[in-house]
């Protein structure tokens, strides 16, 4: 590291959303270890649950979530703040989900529900249900919007679609998504 | 279902995922059926979510830190080599155009004046050293194109 470099500080260390990224320096922008583990430990259980909730498995969401970080090191995208890190990250894994698709590796969904947390289970198994029945995209836009909640500018920018789009498209999902999960419930 | 979104959509969602729910919201909600729809479908998920963020601990980033650190070396080895891959098949591609002149040339020789009056074990020790010349040169090639690969893939 440059001795006359100067190293970036947190502005808001309680606001996971909005601090910035400690790099190593300003001139290289090369985000070092310690500041690696920050925006991890902050960024991969969300990261991780969009992947198994959209594919369903865990072997293939660990993964997936190990490329994405891989990928987000290797590129080392000139981002300062944790929330641009965030979407980028939410975008190269929609990105790899997309590649598994394409190659036809979405036929499995193994994923059984989750244990010790009997109150919910039956919803959990509704709504697990609800989403193997959906188209992958249909998923992701749902994910993205009601659990990131992400506006549609930033889904289009995640899924890499036209912002316009994503309203009809996560009206359509919504709807399908509500019919299946009603059907779960008169069937219990 | 005439409208395709409500204008109180993204506060239903907010008021989800805050748990920030008031009464007002809650009667929107009764009489909106595209914010009902909402709830019902954010609200599962977001149970979902949360089971799945504490139910499985992510990998070591130290791994994953590791891991990058070694690809980008080897991005980084590949994009050094790169002039170097190129300047193998450049001289390649030097070689079998050479080998093609030589070729052409000798046979043009031993159709010319040239040749004329040689014997014909002299025009067979000609062709014979052409042919091992091109062999040789060609070989030669080969072995430093596989080298050069091997180099580069053993990074």
């Amino acid at each position: 590291m440059n001795a006359h470099s100067e190293v970036w500080m947190p502005v808001h260390k309680t606001d996971a959303f909005t601090a910035e990224i400690v790099w190593s320096s300003e001139e290289d922008a090369t985000m070092d270890e310690q500041a690696f583990q920050s925006l991890y430990e902050a960024t991969a259980r969300p990261i991780l649950a969009y992947l198994t909730g959209v594919t369903g498995r865990r072997d293939v969401a660990d993964d997936l979530l190990q490329e994405t970080y891989c990928r987000f090191l290797v590129r080392q995208p000139t981002i300062s703040r944790e929330d641009e890190a965030r979407k980028y990250l939410f975008r190269i894994a929609t990105n790899l989900l997309r590649d598994r698709w394409r190659r036809g590796e979405d036929k499995q969904w193994t994923e059984s529900p989750e244990e010790g947390f009997e109150p919910n289970l039956d919803k959990q198994i509704d709504v697990r249900s609800a989403m193997r029945a959906l188209k992958p995209r249909e998923r992701e836009l749902l994910w993205l919007a009601y659990v990131e909640g992400m506006n549609h500018a930033e889904i289009a920018e995640a899924m890499g679609l036209s912002a316009m789009s994503i309203r009809l498209l996560l009206f359509r999902a919504r709807r399908r998504a509500a019919a299946l999960l009603r059907r779960g419930e008169e069937i219990r | 279902m005439k409208h395709i979104r409500c204008e109180r959509e993204k506060e239903v969602v907010g008021a989800l995922r805050t748990g920030t729910w008031t009464a007002d919201l809650g009667s929107h909600v009764r009489d909106c059926a595209i914010c009902a729809e909402t709830r019902l479908v954010a609200e599962r998920l977001l149970e979902s979510a949360e089971v799945l963020r504490t139910g499985h601990d992510p990998i070591a980033a130290d791994r994953i830190w590791r891991q990058a650190q070694a690809r980008r070396q080897e991005v980084a080895l590949q994009r050094a080599a790169a002039p170097l891959i190129f300047m193998h098949r450049l001289s390649l591609a030097c070689v079998i155009a050479f080998a093609t002149w030589l070729l052409h040339s000798f046979w043009h020789m031993a159709d010319g004046k040239l040749m004329r009056g040689w014997t014909l074990p002299g025009i067979e020790t000609a062709t014979m050293g052409a042919a091992i010349a091109v062999v040789s040169i060609a070989v030669g090639a080969w072995y430093l194109l596989r080298e050069s690969d091997r180099a580069v893939s053993s990074v």
